[in-house]
């Protein structure tokens, strides 16, 4: 039997970040790159030596969750197991998608192929996509490369944008009811408003002035 | 002396004076709720009572659909109509549910039934010519996802026939879909909305954006204009000479 001691907060597992193209590409987080590490660390001794390209897809929801994970190219089945258990805890700000660098799953319109919702309905799902830099471990004559890309659909990334804007602004409109302006009527009606501010993205000022 | 109906304080003195909201009957009730204190008639008092009741729950319902609760919202919205539709002599209440089932539908990505929900409300009829708008919009969205984007097309042009030029800021939006949803389909903007969409820029105190197409124009108009505040209806009716815009 073999015993290894690694000092507390110690480990024989280097992380660093292959030089992304663009260069503003997002990274995961700094506590999931550093859960990889450790299934790397911690796996070592299970996983021939050699160069590995591990890519992970992730599924996030609207608040960054994440929903879904697969991987593949993974050392072993139980490397496998612990990246997707890291991955699982991660969170995204939902800002990552209002960056430049998402793409959409098709070129062109954006519009990825339709998909089947309800038995008889087509629906088209587009769908946005966060590519992360790679983050590299590498343990004695071990390195795994760890490409992660998360998906969202590009209706529930901008539909939490929208909440956080709009729901505030209901908020503060639900405590104001009154109306300053007689053109449109003695009383606002914020809920037509939160409609209005969710489907086109600004707060309609004229129909429900701020207080 | 003070006595309680419906939930709201009400002040039984005297009080000649019209009602603070229809301006019709005498006012007989005080009504205090959210920032308002006026004094106001028997049916106005059950009709913002009834509207009380959907908006005293509203951060509620939209807090479930933000956690993807999308048929929870929908039970409270119907539990909140059943409590409340003997209120509802005017169907405002029913017709601001009928509104938001729509609308969550649609954001839920259930398009067959919002398809449905999104007509039912257009056949309770609508308030103000933003609403209009507004429905035409989700309704277009659910049948352009349902792959019948002519259809769509339709509906967002017999919406934009309905003009007031309180609202017309918010045609803004309609137009952008309008345009987006022609170009989707290969096909021109037809060059009666030009009128419109240079009525509109003219509210925000901006030229329609030359482009190659109109629908460029227009969607050029709604990304320059997305922060601007329009004018008021005032400052732009003197603009326009009164009564001479769309």
């Amino acid at each position: 039997m073999t015993l290894s001691f690694m000092p507390l907060g110690c480990s024989s597992a280097r992380i660093h970040y292959h030089p992304s193209i663009p260069e503003d590409r997002p990274r995961i987080p700094k506590g999931t790159a550093d859960r990889i590490r450790e299934c790397v660390d911690e796996l070592s001794g299970t996983i021939e030596p050699g160069y590995y390209s591990l890519d992970a897809a992730v599924k996030v929801d609207p608040d960054g969750h994440v929903l879904e994970v697969e991987t593949t190219g993974q050392p072993n089945p139980d490397v496998g197991i612990c990246v997707r258990i890291a991955l699982r805890g991660m969170r995204l700000s939902g800002e990552i998608f209002d960056r430049d660098v998402l793409r959409t799953s098709a070129s062109g319109s954006g519009r990825a192929t339709p998909d089947r919702g309800q038995v008889g309905e087509v629906v088209t799902i587009v769908v946005v996509t966060v590519v992360f830099t790679e983050v590299i471990i590498e343990a004695f004559a071990i390195t795994v490369a760890v490409a992660v890309t998360a998906t969202a659909t590009a209706g529930a990334a901008k539909r939490a944008k929208r909440e956080k804007m709009c729901m505030p602004l209901l908020h503060e409109c639900l405590g104001n009811k009154n109306h300053p302006n007689p053109d449109f009527g003695p009383e606002k009606d914020c809920g037509a408003c939160y409609r209005y501010c969710m489907n086109e993205g600004s707060w309609p000022e004229d129909k429900c002035p701020r207080p | 002396m003070t006595t309680m109906a419906h939930g709201k304080r009400l002040m039984t003195r005297s009080l000649p004076k019209d009602c603070f909201y229809c301006r019709d009957k005498e006012a007989t009730a005080q009504y205090v709720h959210a920032g308002i204190d006026e004094a106001v008639c028997s049916s106005c008092l059950k009709r913002l009572t009834a509207r009380d009741a959907l908006e005293d729950r509203l951060m509620e319902i939209v807090t479930l659909e933000s956690q993807g609760r999308y048929d929870d919202a929908l039970a409270c919205l119907t539990a909140i109509f059943e409590a409340n539709r003997h209120l509802d002599d005017d169907q405002w209440l029913e017709r601001s549910i009928a509104m938001h089932r729509c609308a969550i539908f649609v954001d839920a990505g259930r398009f067959t039934e919002a398809e449905q929900a999104c007509r039912a409300w257009a056949a309770l009829g609508f308030d103000t010519v933003d609403l209009r708008w507004l429905q035409a919009s989700y309704l277009a969205q659910a049948l352009d996802a349902l792959g019948r984007s002519r259809e769509a097309l339709a509906v967002l042009e017999e919406a934009l026939g309905h003009r007031d030029p309180r609202y017309l800021p918010r045609a803004r939006g309609l137009l952008r879909q309008l345009a987006e949803l022609s170009e989707e389909l290969g096909e021109m903007v037809a060059p009666e909305w030009r009128h419109l969409a240079e009525a509109v820029a003219r509210r925000f105190r901006v030229e329609l954006p030359v482009a190659d197409t109109l629908a460029a124009s227009i969607i050029e108009l709604a990304n320059a204009t997305r922060d601007l505040r329009p004018a008021s209806l005032d400052e732009w009716e003197k603009g326009e000479g009164k009564g001479g815009g769309p």
